[in-house]
C-alpha cells in the first residue's frame, strides 16, 4: 500500500511483498496467489441510482501497481483477522469488533469497519442487536436447520440482517474494498463467505444554494459532495426509466465513484460509447475533482477554451440531458460535468429558459456584448489610441487625449499594468479571509483607482477601460479564464499592428475555434457549421414552443421535444 | 485535407461570395470604372457571363467526376501527363492569384490605413494567419466563410443605409455610352475576377453530392455581381466619375464621407478591416485549393500536406512581395495582363477538359456512371 507509484519499481515490490505475506501468515489460507486476478470485479460499492445498470458496465478490475490484495478468505477466523490487519497496517481508524453470535452454533465473529465512515446506529442497531441479543434464534433458523458452517453467512443475510444492501464476499479484495468504501464486512469464523454490509454514512454537507450560479428566479438547491444525494436530485427532475446512471470507479487509490448519466434514446449512442471509452482509458492514482476527468477527456487539452462543461446545479444538468447531452457525476465534488460542451453554452443560463423569451433575449444580447467588452475594449483602446485615432468621434478624441495628457506610459504599455494589478486584486479578493475585505476594497478602489489617475500614472479614461472590461468579465463567469486569456492575447495584437492586428488575431482565435470538437461535435455549432433550427437558441432564446426539435446534432434521433406548438387560446 | 471532410451549400455559396467580393472591394472599383466609366455595371453584367460559363463547365465536370477536386479529373480526363501539367497550370495560378491579392490587401493597408507600417509585416500576418487556416483542414475554411459572408454582405449593403444622403443619382448619367465591342472588351477585367469562381471545381469534391453544387455556386456568383455592381453604383453616386477615377481606393473615399449622427464621422478604417476579413478568406481560400492541388500534384497524404501548406505560404509571401514594383505596375498588371491570362486559366482549361472528356465519354457518362453503382 505504501509503495512509491512508480508503475514498474511498485510492481515489482508487489510481488515480493506477496510472497512475504503470504509465508509470514503461515497455515492461515495457503491460498494467495502470484499475482491478482484479472477477470471481472463487480464493484462491492454501486449506489441506489446505478443498481439498474450495474451490469451493464461493471469496470474489469485493473492490476494494481502496489500492495495487491489477492486471495480468497480462509475458514478460520483468526487467520481472515490477521491477514486483514496487515493489510490495514497502521491504522487506528479501522475498528475490529469482535463477538459471538447468539444462534445457531454461537460461532465467533467481527465487524470490521472504519470510524466514521460508518453510520454507527445502522452498525449497531442492524447489525450487532440482532446477531448478539437474539434470544429465540428459532426465527432465522431454516426450518430444515443449518445445512453445515458455509449456509452460516447465507442464514444470517438472508434473515437476520434488515440492512439495503449485504453482499457476499469471497475474497479478501471485496473485503478490503468494501470496508473502504465505507461498509461493514461481517466475518464469521469457519465460514469462508464475508458478508459486506452496506453501511455508509458520515457527515457531508446539506442540499445549498449553488456559490458558482446565482440566480433569480428557477431552483435554488445545489448539488453537494455526495455522489448517491446528486444522482437522486438529477432522478428527482427526471422520472423516466429510459435516465440511465451507469456507474464506474476512477483512481487506482482515491477509488472515487463516477456516474455517467444519459437519456436513452435522446443521447447518441455514438456519444455514449465514446464517453465510456475515454473515461475507461483515463489512469491515474486520484480523482479528487470533476477537474480531473475533465482535463483527462477533453479534446484539446491544449486549447484555451473548455470542451467539457461544468455545472453545481441539478436543473441545468436535467435541461442538457434532455438535449441529449450527457452528465458526468464524480464523488466528492458539486460539479457535475456535462458533454459535449458547446461555445455558445457559456452565454446560456439556465434562467434565460425559465424568464419569458423577450427579456432572456436581451439579456443574452447583452451578454454577447459583454464579451465583447470584456476581451476586446482594452485592445480596442491601445489599437485606436496609438494607430486609428480617426476613427474616434471628435469630441471623444479631445476628451481621451485630454486625459491621457502628461501620462508616463505608452497606452498599451497602460492596458497591460492596469489589468495585472485588476487580476491580482481579484484573485486577492477571491482568496483573502473576509474580515480584512473592507480594508482591501479601500486599497483597491481608492489607492490604485483614484489615486492612480490623480497622481498621473495612469489617464482616467484608462481606469474606465478597465473597470467596464472587469464588469464584462464578471458577467460571464463560465468563460472567465477565456476571456483574460483572450484578452491579453489581443492587447498582444493590437500593440503592434492597431485594429489589423486585433483582426487577424481574431481570425487566428476564430480559426482555431472552428477546428475544436467536443466529443465529435463542432465546437461552434450552430454557428458554424450553421443550422437554422439549433439558432433559435444561440442569439435569441426563441418562445418555448417554437424550439421543437432538441439540438440536431447532439440528438440524432429527432424527438420532437414539445408536442404542440403553442397556440393563442381559443384557437385550436 | 482528408477527403472524408464536407462542405455544406450554404458553406459554398459563402466561400464562392468571399472570394470574388472579398477582394473586389478595393481591387476592383477604380479600373472597372476607369474602363467603364458610367457602363462600368455593364462590364459587370458581361463578366458575369463568363463566370457563369465557368460555373456550369465545372458543375458539369463535377458531377461526371463526383468527389474529384479539378486536379484529379484533369488528369482522368487527360491521362498522366498532360494532365499533370494541366494541374500544375491551376496550381501556379491559384498561388500567383494569392499573391496578387495578398499584394492588393497589403498595399490597401498600407496606403488606407497604417502608412507607417512595413509592408512585408503585414504580408507575413496575412501569410502567417492563412497557413494555420489551410493546415486547420478545407471544413475550417468553409465555416470561416459562412461567418465571415454574412458580416461582407452586412458591411457592404451597409454603407447604403448611411450614403442616401449624399448619393447623387445624377452622377449616374449618361448611361449606355459605350459600344458593344468595347463592353465585351472591358467585360474581360471583371470576368476573370468573378472568374475566381473556378475554385469551386476544388470545394465542389468536398461536397457530398457534386450535382447539387450548381445552386451555391451559381448564387454565390451572382450575389457577388450583384454587389460589385451595389459597389460601383455607391462609388459614382456618392464620388463621381472623375473623383472615382483618381481616387485608388474609392469605395473607401466614399464611406469617409458618411457621417451619422453628429457622432460617427471617418468610419472608413472600420469598413476597410471588415473588407480585410472578406480580403482574408479570400487569399486563405486561393491558398487552400493551391494546398489541395500540389498535395494531390505529388500525391501526398496525411501530414504531408502541412508541410505544402507551409512551403507554399512561403511562397505566396515572396511572391507577393517581388510579383510588383509598385502600385502602378500592379494596376498595369490587372488591366493589361491579367484578364487574358485569368480567363484562360478559369474558361479556357475547364472548357478544354469538358470537351475532351465529352469526346473521350460522351454526353451521359455521369449518368451511366451513377446508376451502376
Amino acid at each position: 500500500m505504501f509503495e512509491s507509484f512508480l508503475p514498474g519499481k511498485g510492481r515489482r515490490q508487489a510481488k515480493k511483498n506477496i510472497g512475504g505475506e503470504g509465508s509470514g501468515r503461515g497455515g492461515g489460507s495457503g491460498q494467495d496467489k502470484e499475482a491478482v486476478k484479472p477477470g471481472g470485479r463487480t464493484d462491492p460499492e454501486v449506489g441506489e441510482p446505478g443498481e439498474k445498470n450495474k451490469a451493464a458496465w461493471v469496470r474489469s478490475g485493473r492490476e494494481l501497481p502496489s500492495g495487491p490484495v489477492s486471495g480468497d478468505l480462509a475458514d478460520g477466523l483468526q487467520a481472515n483477522i490477521s491477514a486483514l490487519k496487515n493489510r490495514f497496517k497502521n491504522s487506528a481508524d479501522v475498528i475490529y469488533r469482535e463477538f459471538t453470535v447468539r444462534f445457531g452454533h454461537n460461532p465467533k465473529a467481527v465487524l470490521i469497519y472504519i470510524d466514521g465512515m460508518v453510520n454507527q446506529e445502522t452498525t449497531s442497531g442492524t447489525i450487532l442487536k440482532p446477531l448478539m441479543f437474539d434470544i429465540e434464534g428459532r426465527d432465522y433458523m431454516p426450518s430444515s436447520g443449518l445445512r453445515g458452517l458455509a449456509d452460516m453467512a447465507d442464514v444470517i443475510a438472508n434473515r437476520a440482517l434488515p440492512n439495503k444492501r449485504v453482499v457476499e464476499a469471497k475474497t479478501l479484495k471485496e473485503v478490503v474494498d468494501g470496508i473502504l468504501c465505507g461498509n461493514t464486512a461481517l466475518l464469521i469464523d469457519g465460514s469462508p463467505t464475508a458478508l459486506v454490509i452496506e453501511t455508509k454514512g458520515w457527515e457531508s454537507r446539506n442540499v445549498d444554494e449553488p456559490g458558482t450560479e446565482s440566480i433569480v428566479r428557477g431552483p435554488r438547491e445545489g448539488f453537494t459532495e455526495n455522489i448517491g444525494v446528486n444522482c437522486s436530485m438529477l432522478r428527482r427532475k427526471i422520472k423516466d426509466e429510459d435516465l440511465r446512471v451507469e456507474s464506474m470507479e476512477l483512481g487506482r487509490r482515491t477509488k472515487t465513484s463516477v456516474y455517467l448519466a444519459y437519456i436513452d434514446g435522446v443521447a447518441s449512442r455514438e456519444m455514449v460509447d465514446e464517453v465510456k471509452r475515454r473515461l475507461n482509458k483515463i489512469e491515474i492514482d486520484g480523482v479528487l475533482e470533476s477537474g480531473y476527468i475533465e482535463q483527462l477527456i477533453e479534446d484539446a487539452p491544449r486549447s484555451i477554451f473548455p470542451t467539457v462543461g461544468n455545472t453545481e446545479k441539478p436543473d441545468v444538468v436535467a435541461a442538457k440531458l434532455l438535449e441529449g447531452r450527457l452528465a458526468i457525476f464524480v464523488d466528492g465534488t458539486p460539479f457535475v460535468l456535462t458533454v459535449p460542451h458547446l461555445f455558445i453554452e457559456g452565454f446560456q443560463s439556465s434562467e434565460d429558459y425559465y424568464s419569458r423569451p423577450y427579456y432572456a433575449t436581451t439579456v443574452r444580447l447583452v451578454r454577447y456584448l459583454a464579451f465583447i467588452i470584456a476581451v476586446l475594449l482594452p485592445a480596442g483602446y491601445v489599437a485606436l489610441q496609438s494607430y486609428n485615432q480617426d476613427l474616434l468621434p471628435t469630441s471623444l478624441l479631445i476628451s481621451m487625449v485630454v486625459s491621457r495628457e502628461g501620462t508616463p506610459f505608452p497606452s498599451y504599455m497602460e492596458v497591460i499594468i492596469m489589468g495585472v494589478i485588476f487580476e491580482i486584486m481579484r484573485e486577492a479578493g477571491v482568496r483573502m479571509p473576509g474580515a480584512i475585505g473592507q480594508a482591501f476594497s479601500i486599497v483597491g478602489a481608492l489607492v490604485l483607482g483614484e489615486a492612480s489617475a490623480r497622481a498621473g500614472l495612469v489617464s482616467n479614461s484608462m481606469i474606465v477601460v478597465v473597470a467596464l472590461t472587469a464588469i464584462g468579465g464578471f458577467a460571464l463567469t463560465s468563460l472567465a479564464d477565456v476571456i483574460g486569456l483572450l484578452r491579453l492575447f489581443f492587447i498582444a495584437c493590437a500593440a503592434p499592428l492597431g485594429l489589423f492586428g486585433i483582426l487577424m488575431g481574431g481570425l487566428a482565435v476564430l480559426i482555431h475555434m472552428l477546428k475544436l470538437y467536443s466529443f465529435g461535435v463542432p465546437y461552434l455549432l450552430p454557428v458554424a457549421p450553421g443550422n437554422l433550427n439549433d439558432l433559435k437558441d444561440v442569439f435569441i432564446r426563441a418562445p418555448l414552443g417554437s424550439q421543437v426539435l432538441p439540438p440536431r446534432i447532439l440528438g440524432h434521433r429527432n424527438v420532437a421535444r414539445t408536442m404542440s406548438r403553442r397556440r393563442p387560446p381559443g384557437k385550436d | 485535407m482528408p477527403d472524408e471532410t464536407r462542405i455544406s451549400g450554404r458553406q459554398l455559396f459563402f466561400l464562392v461570395l468571399c472570394t470574388v467580393l472579398g477582394s473586389a472591394l478595393y481591387g476592383l472599383p477604380n479600373g472597372l470604372i476607369y474602363q467603364g466609366k458610367q457602363d462600368a455595371w455593364l462590364d459587370v453584367l458581361m463578366g458575369l457571363g463568363f463566370a457563369v460559363i465557368i460555373a456550369l463547365v465545372l458543375c458539369v465536370l463535377g458531377s461526371r467526376y463526383p468527389n474529384r477536386t479539378l486536379f484529379q479529373y484533369s488528369e482522368t480526363i487527360m491521362g498522366k501527363y498532360p494532365g499533370k501539367f494541366i494541374g500544375l497550370i491551376f496550381v501556379l495560378f491559384f498561388l500567383m492569384m494569392a499573391a496578387v491579392l495578398v499584394r492588393v490587401e497589403v498595399d490597401f493597408l498600407v496606403v488606407a490605413l497604417m502608412p507607417e507600417t512595413p509592408m512585408p509585416i503585414f504580408a507575413l500576418v496575412f501569410m502567417a494567419v492563412s497557413t494555420y487556416a489551410v493546415t486547420s483542414g478545407v471544413e475550417v475554411i468553409g465555416r470561416l466563410s459562412e461567418l465571415i459572408g454574412p458580416l461582407l454582405v452586412l458591411a457592404v449593403v451597409g454603407i447604403l443605409f448611411f450614403t442616401f444622403n449624399i448619393m447623387h443619382l445624377e452622377n449616374l448619367l449618361p448611361l449606355f455610352q459605350e459600344n458593344p465591342a468595347e463592353v465585351i472588351k472591358h467585360s474581360l477585367l471583371p470576368g476573370g475576377w468573378l472568374g475566381f469562381t473556378v475554385l469551386a471545381g476544388v470545394w465542389m469534391s468536398f461536397q457530398g453530392k457534386s450535382q447539387k453544387a450548381l445552386k451555391p455556386v451559381l448564387g454565390g456568383t451572382f450575389t457577388a455581381t450583384l454587389l460589385i455592381i451595389l459597389v460601383l453604383f455607391q462609388c459614382i453616386t456618392i464620388l463621381g466619375v472623375n473623383v472615382s477615377i483618381q481616387q485608388i481606393y474609392p469605395l473607401f473615399r466614399a464611406v469617409r464621407m458618411i457621417e451619422v449622427g453628429d457622432f460617427f464621422e471617418r468610419l472608413d478604417s472600420l469598413a476597410g478591416i471588415l473588407w480585410t476579413a472578406g480580403g482574408f478568406l479570400a487569399i486563405a481560400a486561393f491558398h487552400e485549393c493551391a494546398a489541395i492541388g500540389a498535395a494531390q500534384w505529388l500525391k501526398i497524404k496525411g501530414n504531408g500536406c502541412k508541410w505544402v501548406a507551409w512551403v507554399e505560404g512561403l511562397a505566396i509571401l515572396f511572391l507577393s512581395l517581388f510579383l510588383f514594383h509598385g502600385s502602378s505596375d500592379r494596376w498595369l498588371f490587372l488591366r493589361s495582363l491579367f484578364p487574358p491570362l485569368a480567363l484562360t486559366v478559369e474558361m479556357l482549361l475547364p472548357m478544354l477538359l469538358l470537351t475532351v472528356s465529352v469526346l473521350r465519354h460522351g454526353w451521359g457518362f455521369a449518368g451511366r456512371r451513377s446508376g451502376g453503382k
